[in-house]
C-alpha cells in the first residue's frame, strides 16, 4: 500500500494522534526557537529578533566564569550520588514491600512512605531546620544532653551533600517504588511455584525470579536519569542552599537562576541551558546504546 | 461505529480549541499587557473640565512596608485606589511586593514576559539594568518642577540628576527617609538583674553580651540565653555587628581621607571578621543568627533568649505599636524593657540615606500610549502632594484623623478599623512617600504615643550620623556585581567559620579585586563621585 492509502486507512487513529503531536509542536518544539537568544545579547527592549547576534561570546562567558569548574564539579557529583544512592533504596523498598504478605499491612506502609513525596521542599526543608538548628534544633539538643558539641548540620560543607541525598531519599523513596512495584506485579507467579517445587528458597526466587523481572526498568529509569544528569535537583538545592555550603552545594542551576533570572541575563542563562540538553542528549543516547549492546531493550 | 467516530472528532476539535485558546494570551501578552482591570471599572463620565477625559487601564508595581504583613482589600475599601480612579479617570490594576530578592524575580519574569506594568518601582540596581536594556521611558518632558512640584518637595533636581544611568531621566528616585532610626536596643530589666548600666563603649556591650550569656540574667535557673542576635540569612556577616564601627566602617559606603571606600569589601574586615569570630567563639551570638532570615532573630529576642539587637525602624521598641518587640516580650515576660542604646553614638552610627529605590515607566506604554505614562506621572504627583500623602498615611480625614491647621490628630480605633484590619493595605500605598509629615511641614499627634516612646526617638535621634557618599553610584556595564557579592560573602562565612583567623582576608580581597573586577568597580563609583564634584 502506498503511504497515502495508508493514511487513510487509519485516518482516525493519525487524527487522534494529533492533539498530542500538536501540544508537542506548540509548547515543545516552537518554544525552542527562542533558542537563538543563547547567540544573541538578548535585550528586553529589542525582542529575540531585534537583539545584536554575538556567536558564541556567552559561552565563552559561561565557560571563562571563574565559578565554572566548582559548579560543573557539584552538579555531576551531586547527580551521580543521587544515582546511586536514591535509585538502590527505591528498589529495596520495592523488594520489601513485595515480600510482605499482610495485605493492610503492605497497603498502610505505603501510603505512609508515599506520603512525603506531595511536600514541597520549602517544607522538607522547615522540617529539618527544626531538627537539625544548631540552638533550637531536636537533634542538637540530644547531642548537647548526650554531652557532645553542637554540630551545625544545615550549615556546614560536610553534611551538605549527605543531607541533600537523606531528604531527598526520604521524600522520594515511597513514590520511587511504586513503579518497581508495578513491574514486579507482572511477573508471572507460576515462575515462582515453579521454583520453590524445585526447591528454591526465597533468597533463590528474589535473586533468580525477582531481580531479572525489573531488571529492564531499572535501565530504564537509569537511563532517563542519566539524561538529566546536569540537572541536580533545583527546587531543592535552591532552598538548602547558604554561602557555608556554597563550595559544595552551588550548582549550574542555582547560577542560572542568580545570572538568568535575578539579573536578568537571559543570553547567558540560555547558552547554559543549551549546553547543558546537548551533554544530557548525548549522555542519553549513549546510554541507550550501552544498554542494548549489553543484551537489554533500552528504551527505543 | 458512527456515532463513535462523532465522539472522537469532537473530543479532537475541542483539545484544538483548547491548545489554540491557551496559547493565544501568552502570544498576545508581549504587545498589551494589560486587560483584567479594564472590564472592572464601570465607565463613568468625567467633568466637562476633566483634562483626563478618556478612561484608562493603568498597571502599578509596587513596594511594600517592610515587616508589614499587608494586601489589598477589595475595591470599596481601599479608598486610595477610589480616589485615585475618581481624581484620574483610570481604572487601577496594583501588583505589590516588599523590596528582596524573591520581588527581583518577579519584576523580571513581568518584563521577560512583556508584561512590563506602566509605572513600577525597582532596586537602583536593578533599575540599571532595565535602563540598558531600553524597556524603561525617558520622562525627563513628564516630571519636571512645573509639571510635578510635589515629587520635587521630597526629591531635590540635582538628586534626580545624579540618578541617571542613560541621557534623559529613566530612573526616577522614590522619594526616601532622610531620618535614620538605626540603633541598638537592650533589656534593660536584664541588666538591673544584674546590676550592670548600659553600655557606653564597644567593649562595655562586649561584656554585657557576656554577662547576659553566662550569668543567667532572667533568672530562671538555666543557661538559655545569649547576648546578641541577628540574621544572617544564610549568606552573609551583617553589617549590623558592632565590630564594622570599631574599626572605623560605618555604612555601606563611605568617603574617607578624599577616597571612597565600599564597607563591605574594605580592608580592614579582617579586624571586623576577628572581632566577629572571637564573638562567635565565646558564645555571646544565638548560634541560629547564621541561617535566621526575616523576622527570625526579633522572635528570638522577644521570647528572651537574647539581650541585644539592632533595628532601624522607628517603632521597633514603642509601646504604641502593637507589634513592637517591646509588646512581644511583655507577653513573654511582663518585666521586659527595652531601651535603645549605640557604642558609637558620639562618633557616628550610619551615614545619610541615599536613595536605593527607583520609579520607572514603561517604554512599551509610552510608545504606545503616551497619555497613560502622563496621568501616571500626574498620580505619582498627587500621591506626594499633602492630599495624598495624608490620605495613604493617615486615612480619611475626620474618621481616621482630624486637623487642626498643620496639625494631625490620630483616632486610633478607626485606624485600626479602616486600615489595620483591612489588611493593612496603607503599608502598600504608602510606600512611595516616606512617614515624614515634617517635609509637607505637618505637625502630628498620635494620642497612644507614651513618654517611653517619645525617649527613644529622642535618644535615636542624638546619635551622629555621617554625610553620605553624595550620590548613587552604578557599577559599569557588564560587571557582575551579584556574582562579586556573593563570592565576597562566601569567602567572609568561610573565614568567620572554617578558618582560625582572618589572615586570609587581604589574599580573598585580592581575588575579589582582579579575577571579580572589584578594582574596576571601585573606580568607576570613585569617578562617578569626582564628576559631580564630591571628591577631589
Amino acid at each position: 500500500m502506498t503511504w497515502n492509502r495508508l493514511l487513510w486507512k487509519y485516518r482516525w487513529f493519525y487524527l487522534m494522534m494529533l492533539p498530542g503531536l500538536l501540544y508537542y509542536l506548540i509548547y515543545h518544539y516552537l518554544p525552542m526557537g527562542g533558542l537563538v537568544i543563547a547567540f544573541k545579547d538578548y535585550s528586553l527592549g529589542k525582542g529575540i529578533w531585534g537583539s545584536e547576534w554575538v556567536g558564541l561570546a556567552n559561552f565563552k562567558e559561561v565557560f571563562n566564569s571563574p565559578e565554572f569548574p566548582r559548579l560543573m564539579r557539584n552538579t555531576l557529583l551531586i547527580s551521580v550520588y543521587r544515582i546511586l544512592f536514591s535509585m538502590v533504596p527505591d528498589l529495596l523498598f520495592a523488594l520489601i514491600l513485595n515480600e510482605v504478605r499482610v495485605r493492610w499491612f503492605k497497603k498502610i506502609v505505603q501510603t505512609v512512605t508515599y506520603g512525603p513525596y506531595f511536600l514541597s521542599w520549602v517544607i522538607v526543608y522547615g522540617l529539618a531546620f527544626a531538627f537539625l538548628s544548631p540552638d533550637a534544633g531536636i537533634v542538637n539538643y540530644w547531642i548537647r544532653e548526650a554531652g557532645g558539641q553542637t554540630v551545625n548540620f544545615l550549615a556546614s560543607s560536610e553534611y551538605f551533600r549527605p543531607m541533600i541525598i537523606f531528604t531527598d531519599v526520604w521524600k522520594s523513596t515511597g513514590y520511587g517504588a511504586i513503579i518497581y512495584l508495578a513491574a514486579l506485579s507482572t511477573i508471572n507467579p507460576e515462575l515462582y511455584e515453579a521454583a520453590t517445587m524445585d526447591g528454591a528458597n526465597r533468597w533463590q526466587n528474589i535473586w533468580h525470579i525477582t531481580l531479572p523481572g525489573v531488571k529492564d526498568v531499572f535501565v530504564l529509569l537509569l537511563i532517563l536519569r542519566i539524561g538529566h544528569i546536569m540537572d541536580a535537583g533545583f527546587d531543592q538545592i535552591y532552598i538548602f542552599l547558604n554561602s557555608r555550603v556554597q563550595e559544595v552545594g552551588d550548582i549550574i542551576d542555582t547560577w542560572v537562576f542568580r545570572r538568568g533570572l535575578e539579573q536578568l541575563e537571559f543570553s547567558i542563562a540560555a547558552a547554559t541551558g543549551l549546553f547543558k540538553s546537548v551533554i544530557g542528549l548525548v549522555l542519553v543516547l549513549g546510554a541507550n546504546k550501552l544498554a542494548k549492546k549489553m543484551g537489554g531493550s533500552g528504551i527505543w | 461505529m458512527k456515532r463513535f467516530r462523532m465522539v472522537v472528532l469532537l473530543l479532537t476539535i475541542l483539545s484544538l480549541a483548547i491548545a489554540g485558546c491557551s496559547s493565544e494570551p501568552a502570544a498576545e501578552s508581549g504587545t498589551n499587557g494589560t486587560g483584567e482591570a479594564g472590564a472592572t471599572g464601570e465607565a463613568t463620565t468625567p467633568p466637562a473640565d476633566s483634562p483626563y477625559a478618556e478612561k484608562l487601564d493603568l498597571k502599578l508595581f509596587l513596594g511594600a512596608l517592610p515587616g508589614a504583613d499587608s494586601n489589598l482589600p477589595p475595591g470599596d475599601k481601599d479608598f486610595v485606589k477610589q480616589a485615585i480612579e475618581e481624581n484620574f479617570n483610570v481604572s487601577l490594576n496594583v501588583e505589590y511586593m516588599p523590596m528582596g530578592a524573591d520581588r527581583t524575580s518577579k519584576l523580571n519574569m513581568l518584563l521577560a514576559s512583556g508584561d512590563t506594568p506602566d509605572l513600577f518601582v525597582s532596586l537602583g540596581s536593578d533599575a540599571q539594568k532595565y535602563v540598558a536594556d531600553g524597556i524603561v521611558a525617558n520622562v525627563q518632558d513628564l516630571v519636571t518642577p512645573e509639571k510635578t512640584p510635589n515629587y520635587f518637595g521630597w526629591i531635590k533636581e540635582e538628586e534626580v540628576e545624579r540618578f541617571q544611568v542613560a541621557e534623559g531621566v529613566q530612573r526616577l528616585p522614590l522619594p526616601f527617609s532622610r531620618e535614620i532610626f538605626r540603633s541598638y536596643y537592650i533589656r534593660q530589666d536584664w541588666l538591673n538583674n544584674l546590676g550592670l548600666e548600659v553600655p557606653t563603649t564597644y567593649d562595655e556591650m562586649i561584656e554585657v553580651m557576656r554577662q547576659f550569656t553566662h550569668s543567667d540574667p532572667d533568672q530562671n535557673g538555666r543557661n538559655d540565653t545569649y547576648g546578641y542576635t541577628t540574621i544572617g540569612n544564610g549568606n552573609s556577616i551583617p553589617l549590623d555587628f558592632p565590630a564594622y564601627i570599631k574599626h572605623g566602617l560605618v555604612g555601606p559606603t563611605m568617603i574617607e581621607n578624599n577616597k571612597f571606600v565600599d564597607v563591605q569589601s574594605d580592608l580592614r574586615v579582617e579586624g571586623v571578621l576577628d572581632d566577629v569570630k572571637a564573638m562567635l567563639d565565646e558564645g555571646l551570638v544565638d548560634p541560629d543568627w547564621f541561617l535566621a532570615k526575616g523576622s527570625q532573630a526579633i522572635d528570638k529576642a522577644a521570647q528572651g533568649r537574647a539581650g541585644i539587637i539592632m533595628s532601624a525602624e522607628r517603632g521597633f521598641a514603642f509601646d504604641s505599636n502593637p507589634a513592637s518587640i517591646q509588646n512581644k516580650s511583655k507577653a513573654v515576660n511582663p518585666n521586659a524593657d527595652w531601651v535603645p542604646f549605640h557604642p558609637f553614638a558620639e562618633t557616628g552610627v550610619w551615614t545619610a540615606n541615599l536613595t536605593d529605590q527607583a520609579i520607572l515607566f514603561s517604554q512599551a506604554a509610552y510608545d504606545k500610549t503616551p497619555e497613560k505614562i502622563e496621568r501616571a506621572a500626574a498620580i505619582l504627583d498627587w500621591l506626594c502632594s499633602e492630599e495624598g500623602f495624608l490620605l495613604t498615611h493617615y486615612g480619611v480625614e475626620g474618621r481616621d484623623y482630624t486637623r487642626d491647621g498643620n496639625t494631625i490628630t490620630l483616632n486610633p480605633e478607626a485606624y485600626q478599623k479602616n486600615i489595620i484590619e483591612q489588611g493593612n493595605f496603607l503599608a502598600i500605598w504608602g510606600s512611595v512617600v516616606p512617614l515624614e509629615p515634617a517635609v509637607l511641614e505637618l505637625e502630628v499627634n498620635d494620642p497612644l504615643m507614651t513618654e517611653r516612646d517619645q525617649a527613644i526617638v529622642d535618644t535615636i535621634k542624638s546619635y551622629t550620623i555621617l554625610p553620605s557618599i553624595g550620590r548613587n553610584v552604578s557599577p559599569p556595564q557588564g560587571f557582575n556585581i551579584g556574582d562579586f557579592r556573593s563570592k565576597m560573602r562566601e569567602f567572609q562565612v568561610k573565614i568567620v567559620f572554617d578558618e582560625p583567623d582572618a589572615s586570609n582576608w587581604p589574599t580573598y580581597r585580592e581575588e575579589l579585586m582582579t579575577e571579580y573586577r572589584g578594582q574596576e568597580m571601585l573606580d568607576v563609583y570613585e569617578e562617578q563621585i569626582r564628576a559631580v564634584g564630591l571628591l577631589n
